[in-house]
């Protein structure tokens, strides 16, 4: 059976939205271990998370302060703040209450869970005693839903636009992440190498990359390296070259997937030929800029091919 | 519970469950005494153990005064109504009988018009209806049926039979509660079902699914079968989009559709897809911005083309509502004769025509004892029902009727059955009535039992669920062999 274009995109931003919510939950929880490592009074500030997912301007609508404590509020418990991850789970629930026909049967009832979990706990979990433990949750309760998804959906269209959706996502925030990183390590460097190297296994873990990682390289984690895994790796799921090779694989089935081709290819040769070894961190920002440039020219183009009406 | 059972009585009405000296009704025996033997901690558990199901499953409905707020779970009982299955044989039967007889009445009207040249029915009573649509003259739809799903909703009277309230012939809501009800009850009672032979109900989608892929224009092994809702905020979009999953067909808003050369497609992934038969759950005057009304955006344009060229099956047929009419009501019995040559096997309520001089004099006179309703109006908004309403009611609605009598009818105040219900960690009778959904195509068929709406407030007569009702699971029970 084919797929109605309205249907296809709400999958699509379903799989977004929660894959977003879990990255930012990932993302929360790696910088939240990262600060614990820094000696006090060498603690960098929070506010790169909020610049990371250019999020400043409706931050500063909400809150005159960059504190831990409101940057964490507006990043996980915030209900209209974008990007939050009580807002995509809600927004997530929102497309799933539109598209449960096409979804396995159980998927329904775990995001209404998950999105009434969120709701009840999220408030109470931006104090640090409490934050570990609700974004671990958060983040079992995505992979439970992600686990359905694969063990149980036809491989059919719904399941390719949950897909292209979740990829675009990944390639996203996984792009953030790193713009986090080299932010923060900008700001660090002078004072502590210690935590530089803290930092960037944090980022590791964040991406769920750590063991991946040391298996692939070894140990020792050189930023260097760690940028070169992040980008360019072919087995690790959520490396940007994964994610767009993935993305083209999933488009092949589909109607007239040559423009989206194009784009994706064109992407994958910049991220290729980026050199981390020679280049500077400023350099580094200015790739993951233009990255994220494209992923939007990405999304433009899945609307002209298959969602338009 | 057992004293709260031992006591429970309903006087001046027929109790679903017990009877009038307290004994339980056969069938309903290993019922009550099992509820008998839970404490009240246990009874609050299997309440909270629904709530808790209701909540998970994301059941929930809506009504229209609530604003943004669209989810509230919705109220149930736990406590089954249970029906013999013999006395749900003649009902079953006699529900068959009047769907084809209404089915006969539309496509007459639409086309001959025999009944109303032989007097049967004065003619401005349909002509002159709100529901009678011009725009459907002269179709006769396959098998000649407009009416595809109809929601019939029942009451039991004092003297234990089944009366007719009304026929739901346009877009009747409800069934999803029905299925959703036995879900629940499952999961809550799951060791009653040990002692009962209950008949399921849970092949309805597929019924549903069989009945409208007879209706396709085009011979094919597996028609495109459209659910067209008006999207995420009407009350019961719950509903469209647990059928649409149900019967396997594609959940589609107006804006999906499109109209060319008199063919309707709907617009996917993979370009356009024709479509065969679009089972519409909004109202004929939404449907089609061209012929209904223009400002619409829940329609598609040139839908009415499409279904008059015969490319397309719309259920229920645009134009249904003409028999669905409360005053055409009165004459349901009368069409049974006409058409089927048969007698009634289940009867309407009597029913007083406003516009009709001597019915409208006694009306007047008899207000405290009547109920009056609008001609056609759904959901219960406008009504009066006389015992129960103030003298200043009683006086609105004589005005009510002396400048509109045509938009009025009345009927005798019914004793509602009444089931045992937990309120309040009692056990307290509740009034309820019945919805079986009726379904017509190439066959036809009815589902066993229905849905089961309860007014949850003490001595309320309203059931709607826009209106604080509630429901129970409604168990059709055959003796086990």
């Amino acid at each position: 059976m084919t797929m109605l274009s309205s249907v296809a995109e709400r999958l699509y931003w379903t799989a977004r939205y929660l894959e977003r919510a879990e990255s930012t939950a990932r993302l929360v929880n790696a910088y939240t271990q990262f600060v614990f490592d820094i000696p006090v009074g060498f603690e960098p500030g929070w506010e790169s998370l909020i610049r990371t997912i250019d999020a400043n301007d409706a931050f500063e609508l909400r809150y005159k302060k960059y504190s831990e404590r409101n940057i964490i509020k507006f990043l996980i418990a915030d209900n209209d703040s974008p990007g939050s991850v009580r807002h995509s789970v809600r927004a997530a629930r929102e497309n799933v209450r539109t598209t449960r026909d096409c979804l396995p049967e159980s998927w329904w009832e775990l995001v209404n869970e998950l999105h009434l979990y969120v709701g009840d706990h999220a408030v109470s979990s931006v104090a640090r005693r409490n934050r570990f433990q609700f974004l671990e949750r958060v983040i079992r309760r995505m992979q439970q839903l992600r686990g359905i998804v694969h063990s149980s959906m036809p491989r059919d269209q719904a399941y390719r636009f949950m897909r292209i959706g979740s990829l675009i996502e990944c390639a996203d925030m996984t792009s953030r992440v790193v713009d986090v990183a080299a932010a923060t390590t900008m700001q660090i460097k002078q004072e502590n190498a210690a935590a530089t190297e803290s930092l960037w296994a944090n980022l590791l873990r964040s991406l769920s990359a750590l063991s991946a990682y040391r298996r692939e390289t070894g140990p020792v984690t050189e930023t260097d390296e760690i940028i070169d895994f992040i980008f360019k790796s072919k087995s690790f799921a959520r490396s940007l070259h994964f994610c767009l090779n993935s993305l083209e694989e999933e488009t092949e089935g589909l109607r007239n997937p040559r423009p989206v081709w194009h784009l994706v290819r064109k992407t994958r040769s910049t991220i290729l030929a980026f050199d981390a070894e020679k280049s500077s961190l400023q350099d580094l920002r200015t790739c993951i800029d233009d990255f994220q440039l494209q992923l939007i020219k990405l999304n433009d183009e899945i609307y002209k091919s298959w969602f338009q009406r | 519970m057992k004293d709260s059972w031992k006591s429970y009585r309903s006087p001046d009405c027929f109790d679903e469950l017990i009877t009038g000296n307290g004994a339980p009704r056969s069938a309903a025996r290993r019922l009550v005494s099992h509820f008998s033997k839970l404490s009240p901690e246990e009874m609050e558990a299997r309440k909270e153990a629904a709530e808790l199901a209701i909540r998970e499953m994301g059941i929930s409905f809506t009504i229209y005064s609530q604003g943004s707020n669209i989810d509230r779970a919705w109220p149930f009982d736990v406590i089954p109504r249970v029906i013999r299955g013999r006395d749900w044989r003649v009902v079953s039967a006699g529900l068959r009988q009047r769907g084809r007889a209404l089915n006969a009445f539309i496509n007459d009207i639409y086309n001959k018009q025999s009944i109303l040249a032989d007097g049967v029915i004065p003619a401005e009573i349909v002509l002159e209806s709100g529901n009678f649509l011009e725009a459907c003259r002269g179709i006769r739809p396959k098998y000649g049926v407009w009416a595809h799903v109809c929601g019939t909703d029942l009451v039991r009277n004092i003297d234990g039979r089944f009366y007719v309230l009304e026929d739901n012939l346009r877009v009747p809501s409800g069934v999803s509660y029905m299925l959703e009800n036995r879900e629940v009850t499952k999961r809550v009672l799951p060791e009653l079902f040990f002692r009962y032979k209950v008949r399921p109900v849970d092949d309805y989608p597929l019924r549903l699914y069989q009945t409208l892929a007879s209706l396709s224009p085009r011979e094919r092994k597996r028609p495109t079968i459209v659910v067209l809702t008006p999207g995420i905020f009407n009350s019961a979009y719950f509903e469209h989009s647990f059928l649409a999953e149900g019967m396997g067909a594609t959940l589609v808003e107006g804006n999906d559709l499109i109209v060319k050369d008199d063919v309707v497609f709907m617009r996917t992934v993979d370009g356009p897809v024709r479509v065969d038969v679009i089972y519409r759950r909004i109202d004929d005057k939404f449907l089609d911005p061209e012929v209904f009304r223009p400002d619409s955006s829940l329609g598609v344009p040139g839908i009415m083309r499409a279904w008059k060229a015969g490319n397309v099956a719309i259920a229920n047929a645009p134009g249904s509502g003409v028999a669905d009419d409360k005053v055409v009501y009165a004459y349901v019995e009368k069409m049974i004769g006409y058409y089927l040559d048969e007698k009634p096997l289940i009867r309407s309520v009597k029913t007083y025509l406003c516009h009709d001089q001597q019915d409208r004099e006694y009306v007047l006179k008899n207000l405290p004892k009547l109920v009056v309703k609008p001609a056609n109006e759904s959901g219960g908004y406008g009504m009066m029902v006389g015992p129960h309403a103030s003298r200043a009611m009683h006086r609105k609605f004589a005005r009510l009727i002396e400048e509109n009598p045509r938009n009025y009818i009345a009927q005798p105040t019914l004793s509602l059955s009444t089931a045992p219900t937990y309120c309040d960690g009692e056990i307290a009778p509740r009034h309820l009535d019945l919805r079986p959904f009726i379904l017509q195509g190439r066959d036809s068929w009815v589902t066993p039992g229905g849905l089961t709406r309860v007014a949850m407030r003490k001595g309320s007569l309203v059931v709607n669920s826009s209106q604080g009702g509630g429901s129970k699971d409604t168990w059709i029970v055959e003796r086990r062999k």
